[in-house]
């Protein structure tokens, strides 16, 4: 039997409520509904954009330091959890440098195992602006590796000169599709979340939580299945700054090496604010489904 | 019988200058691309000194056209994790045989006089054990003096031949800053055989960065290519870059610094 690995990100926006009150997260939120395993890998964590000031925490996409987490798998409590505050749970646990603050980087995104665009297929990009941030030429670029010739390919495309806020728009570009020759190995994906003037040196980009992203193929188990786009963070959050000082970045909770949801499994959460006030906060679940 | 390689590192810098609202192109030819050896294109980096994004790029491989009909920001393809310290990792190892011996050449740029060194990391064949090359300075150096470190701690062990993965300097952490805060020496590397790693044949003047500066850490984050995206040029190919340049009124010198290794057959 062969195995086709097929990235999945299930994406949910959260209010939390004040402190000393927590919220059990609707179970069906991170369910398994297809028929295959779901090699989940991390859940991601991003702050609710915060347009026109506030702390650094709002600003920049992180969270309250002092929202306490629960995690576990429906109906299988080995890997059940002691609570534990978001920061101790979600570290980021790759000290990397990357990502030049004073011009427009991308963040990536590296498959373990590489999904396979057919020959006729392609990549459809989806992107919206929350942020007050100016935002300009969205861009999405694919490496890619020919599966027969093994020679580098890339599907890309950019958005428009202008986003307005709360606007929306689909990619618009040849250089998406694949070129016909032969199926790829998608190797990594960029993508760009601000605009050269909302870095500030030293920060992290403040458009990983207000510009957000769908990424599918044109054909197949989709990857991003729900409607809604994911903050950018949330989809690539292996990304910090060189001197993320304020620890503001996206943050991860990475699952036991070889964790599966299988088809009707359920992630089951409690999230308590323990001393701050009501948040809203961007949960994402990632993992590769086994597609047989 | 498998053929067996040996991969040379080799860094290749070329600079441009693009005109307001004009464009440019880079063609980086390869020692040995009318032989029978292949290049991996381990990571490129894409220079502008004033660090703003109008500056569009596209890549290609000679023979097989652009990969894209489109050009994009170029600070937008970078995606290597760099490391904090000034480490270059190679994208196949290095192979030195008992008795050869590397050198390394650096100026100090620094603004004070320090103590420097340089550091090959490297496995042993004969039981797979971690060895490092290894020299430093007896004395400080005093800012913008040439020095050359050649002692037998950089020569391979002679019970053994070691594979090299990475190089280190002392000289500078570069952090992302810009090219002209970040404090940094020129540096040369010689493998045994006296082949300098780093071939330059600009006819523009690298600036603010400097020629030989700047390679071992970018100034900015890499674009990391490598075989597993197959950048492996086969033979009389060469990595072609054409840029775009947004702005209407000023013209940029672009630097490109490719870094990889020649397949090369032993």
């Amino acid at each position: 039997m062969i195995i086709h690995p097929v990235p999945r990100w299930i994406h949910a926006k959260l209010t939390i409520p004040q402190s000393g009150k927590n919220i059990r997260i609707d179970p069906s939120l991170f369910a398994n509904t297809e028929p295959w395993p779901w090699n989940i890998k991390w859940l991601s964590i991003v702050g609710q954009v915060s347009p026109g000031g506030g702390d650094y925490a709002a600003g920049y996409g992180g969270v309250s330091r002092v929202l306490n987490f629960e995690i576990g798998i429906t109906g299988a409590s080995d890997i059940n959890l002691v609570p534990t505050v978001g920061t101790a749970l979600f570290a980021s646990n790759k000290l990397i440098m990357t990502k030049f603050s004073n011009v427009r980087q991308g963040i990536s995104h590296k498959f373990d195992k590489p999904p396979i665009l057919a020959k006729d297929d392609g990549l459809i990009v989806d992107y919206q602006r929350f942020g007050a941030e100016a935002y300009s030429y969205p861009t999405f670029i694919a490496y890619c590796i020919g599966v027969d010739s093994g020679k580098p390919s890339i599907l890309s495309g950019r958005g428009p000169a202008d986003v307005a806020i709360n606007t929306s728009g689909t990619i618009d570009s040849a250089d998406l599709m694949n070129k016909g020759r032969e199926a790829l190995y998608v190797k990594e994906l960029i993508i760009d979340p601000d605009s050269y003037q909302g870095h500030v040196e030293g920060e992290t980009a403040v458009n990983l939580n207000q510009v957000h992203w769908r990424i599918n193929p044109s054909t197949g188990v989709q990857w991003m299945p729900r409607p809604n786009p994911i903050p950018a963070g949330n989809i690539a959050p292996f990304n910090r700054v060189t001197n993320d000082a304020r620890d503001e970045g996206p943050k991860m909770y990475e699952f036991p090496r070889g964790t599966y949801l299988y088809p009707r499994q359920r992630i089951g959460m409690r999230v308590t604010e323990v001393a701050g006030a009501a948040q809203t906060i961007h949960l994402c679940l990632y993992g590769e489904l086994e597609v047989s | 019988m498998t053929k067996e390689f040996n991969y040379l590192p080799f860094v290749k810098r070329e600079v441009i200058n693009v005109a307001a609202s004009g464009r440019g192109f880079i063609h980086i030819p390869f020692m040995g691309s009318t032989e029978n050896i292949r290049k991996i294109i381990g990571d490129v980096t894409v220079y502008e000194a004033t660090k703003v994004d109008y500056i569009n790029m596209r890549m290609g491989i000679t023979g097989r056209g652009y990969l894209t009909e489109d050009f994009y920001k170029a600070c937008v393809y970078c995606n290597a994790h760099r490391p904090f310290t000034q480490t270059w990792k190679f994208p196949k190892p290095y192979r030195i045989k008992p008795g050869q011996r590397m050198t390394v050449r650096q100026t100090a740029r620094a603004t004070t006089a320090a103590v420097k060194g340089v550091m090959f990391n490297g496995i042993r064949l004969d039981n797979q054990q971690p060895v490092i090359l290894h020299d430093s300075t007896d004395t400080a150096i005093a800012a913008g003096t040439f020095f050359t470190l050649n002692d037998t701690t950089l020569q391979c062990p002679h019970d053994t031949p070691i594979d090299l993965y990475s190089f280190t300097s002392s000289e500078n952490i570069s952090d992302d800053a810009d090219g002209i805060s970040t404090i940094v020496g020129e540096i040369q590397i010689y493998g045994p055989d006296d082949r300098e790693w780093f071939e330059m044949t600009s006819q523009v003047v690298p600036a603010p960065a400097g020629s030989l500066a700047h390679w071992v850490s970018p100034i900015v984050t890499p674009i990391e290519l490598g075989e597993g995206r197959g950048w492996i040029l086969d033979p009389g190919e060469a990595i072609t870059f054409d840029f775009e340049n947004d702005s209407t009124q000023t013209a940029s010198n672009v630097e490109v610094t490719v870094r990889g290794s020649y397949e090369v057959p032993v």
